[in-house]
């Protein structure tokens, strides 16, 4: 018995809580933040309706702007914003934007803190030393859960490979969870990223390291996705579902955040790196074929989260009989979710074939993040996983 | 566990001997143990350290089996454990070593990724360095030890330790 859960992050959620950043960077001691972005984001608007009139409101100089944060995050784009902090004098980060924007901005915190230069010499778990800058995230999306993890992954375009970082101080000091700021999520993205929170939730409550915390959290979590993900498909302008989504997904943020994912996350880390789908989808294609590899190690915890699931009436069965209806319930659901918000039905219409399944194992079985899986991923595993990927899509 | 444990360094540096020369040994003797080690590149260097100890041990794989890596300090990887009892934990096979990951008990310097396949090494090592009864706590989808995994255990406790 033995479990550490850490989560220093001070959640700001809710209505106009946008405007809550000057007081926050005050509290904080950061004078000079550098906002990182994307162009998408700029785009719709959000830096210039939310988070510039927050520091008009408050009266405060206009904060500088990197906006060349690539979908999938990268080395040279963390280098660039680095350069970019350094020369306008910046003393404090706030990080606009999904899964990529958050992870790149955790990134560079902790090159300055540590002084390096390159992403690459900071590679690894718990090695970090310092403390970074004050760090504040604005998630646009809801589901990737970073805006509470102690994780990051960015792409190493020389290795063509994911790099990972796991430090506690990779943590923000503070998440601003405005509903406001996800209202323009388009309903493929709104589905791919409610799911992924859930599988980040239903990893988390089965996973080696699950702990009294994070399975509260986990469970809570599935419960509320369950609840919302499809009517804020259906009805992406309402604000009181996206503010119920956006807690979910830093709940099951928390909650993997010290749980960890697993064998799920492990296969869609792999298939996205290789035919490039969003992580989201990726995630819904192996959350079914993964959850049925973990039946019978995790029949116990599965058969719990029955309870979750919402307007179910009571059921009776063994153990493995409840895990095996949650199974379903959630394959039922993904399906559903993903035929309103037309995601594409399987792996083949990402341009799968044969010739990628070697590289696709290959990669998912060196992931880091079967380790705190139940089950092993070897090879067997990941090819059975991937095959009914191809019946078992959306 | 460890509490009660009054010289653990002596008991660690043991266990990190018999652990030293049972690479040493299953990586030019094991067929299971080579095929899991090539997924790391000839020339790769790794090593295994306690943190507030100077208790470690090192390797590098030269020519598809693994040697003593020397004076070395620039190692590809770093396995760092947070303390002495989770060493001890971890190479007295109380503790599986994905658990030790999971519970920050390790602290990874160099890529995740060949932390993993050094997992999947480890695993084969403790399956053949340990009894059966053992190493069924710490291998997630454990298989008995076939007559030839038997052979092995017998002969690096009969002779393959001490070279």
């Amino acid at each position: 018995m033995y479990y550490e859960f850490y989560c220093p992050v001070k959640i700001i959620s809710g209505d106009n809580a946008v405007f809550n950043l000057p007081n926050e960077l005050e509290r904080l001691r950061g004078k000079k933040p550098l906002i990182l972005t994307d162009e998408g984001v700029e785009k719709a608007g959000i830096i210039e309706h939310f988070v510039k009139s927050a520091f008009e409101d408050a009266n405060m100089k206009l904060p500088a702007v990197f906006d060349k944060i690539p979908v999938e995050s990268s080395i040279t784009a963390v280098e660039k914003a680095q350069s970019f902090f350094k020369t306008n004098d910046c003393d404090s980060i706030i990080a606009v934007g999904g899964g990529s924007v958050i992870d790149s901005a955790k990134v560079l915190n902790m090159l300055i803190a540590e002084n390096k230069i390159s992403p690459i010499d900071i590679v690894g778990v718990d090695i970090l030393k310092n403390k970074g800058k004050p760090f504040i995230v604005l998630p646009t999306t809801s589901g990737t859960g970073s805006e509470a993890t102690s994780v990051a992954v960015i792409y190493d375009e020389n290795s063509g490979s994911k790099l990972a970082f796991s430090s506690h101080y990779l943590m923000p000091d503070c998440a601003v969870l405005d509903p406001e700021l996800v209202l323009s999520m388009p309903a493929k993205l709104t589905a791919s990223s409610g799911i992924d929170a859930l599988s980040h939730a239903i990893e988390a409550y089965i996973g080696i390291q699950k702990n009294p915390l994070s399975r509260a959290l986990a469970f809570n979590a599935v419960n509320i996705i369950l609840n919302n993900l499809q009517n804020a498909v259906k009805d992406g302008k309402n604000k009181q579902i996206r503010f119920e989504l956006m807690n979910a997904s830093v709940m099951a943020g928390m909650a993997f955040s010290n749980s960890m994912v697993g064998i799920v996350h492990s296969m869609a880390h792999a298939a996205g790196s290789v035919l490039h789908i969003p992580h989201g989808i990726a995630v819904s294609y192996f959350l079914i074929p993964g959850l049925e590899e973990n039946l019978e190690a995790s029949k116990s915890d599965l058969s719990e989260l029955l309870k979750a699931v919402p307007y179910l009436i009571e059921t009776r069965g063994s153990k493995i009989e409840k895990a095996r209806q949650f199974i379903y319930f959630i394959k039922k659901f993904i399906e559903e979710t993903g035929r309103l918000a037309h995601i594409p039905a399987s792996l083949n219409d990402y341009g799968f074939s044969d010739e990628h399944i070697d590289k696709i194992v290959d990669l998912a079985i060196k992931d880091g993040s079967s380790i705190f899986s139940k089950v092993a991923l070897h090879r067997e595993r990941a090819l059975r996983m991937l095959k009914k990927t191809m019946k078992q899509g959306l | 566990m460890c509490a009660k444990i009054k010289q653990k360094r002596l008991i660690i540096s043991l266990l990190f001997y018999i652990f030293e020369k049972a690479m040493l040994f299953l990586s030019s003797n094991d067929t299971v143990f080579a095929r899991d080690l090539n997924n790391l590149p000839d020339g790769f260097s790794f090593s295994f350290s306690i943190k507030y100890s100077n208790l470690s041990v090192s390797f590098i794989k030269e020519n598809d089996v693994l040697k003593k890596s020397g004076d070395r300090k620039d190692f590809r990887l770093k396995l760092v454990f947070n303390n002495l009892c989770s060493a001890f934990l971890v190479f007295s096979g109380i503790l599986p070593q994905h658990t030790a990951f999971a519970e920050h008990r390790i602290a990874i310097y160099g890529s995740i990724a060949d932390a993993l396949v050094l997992t999947s090494v480890m695993n084969r090592l403790q399956s053949v360095i340990f009894p059966d009864f053992v190493s069924k706590r710490l291998i997630k989808e454990f298989k008995p030890s076939s007559d030839k995994e038997k052979a092995l255990f017998l002969k690096f406790y009969l002779y393959g330790w001490i070279f």
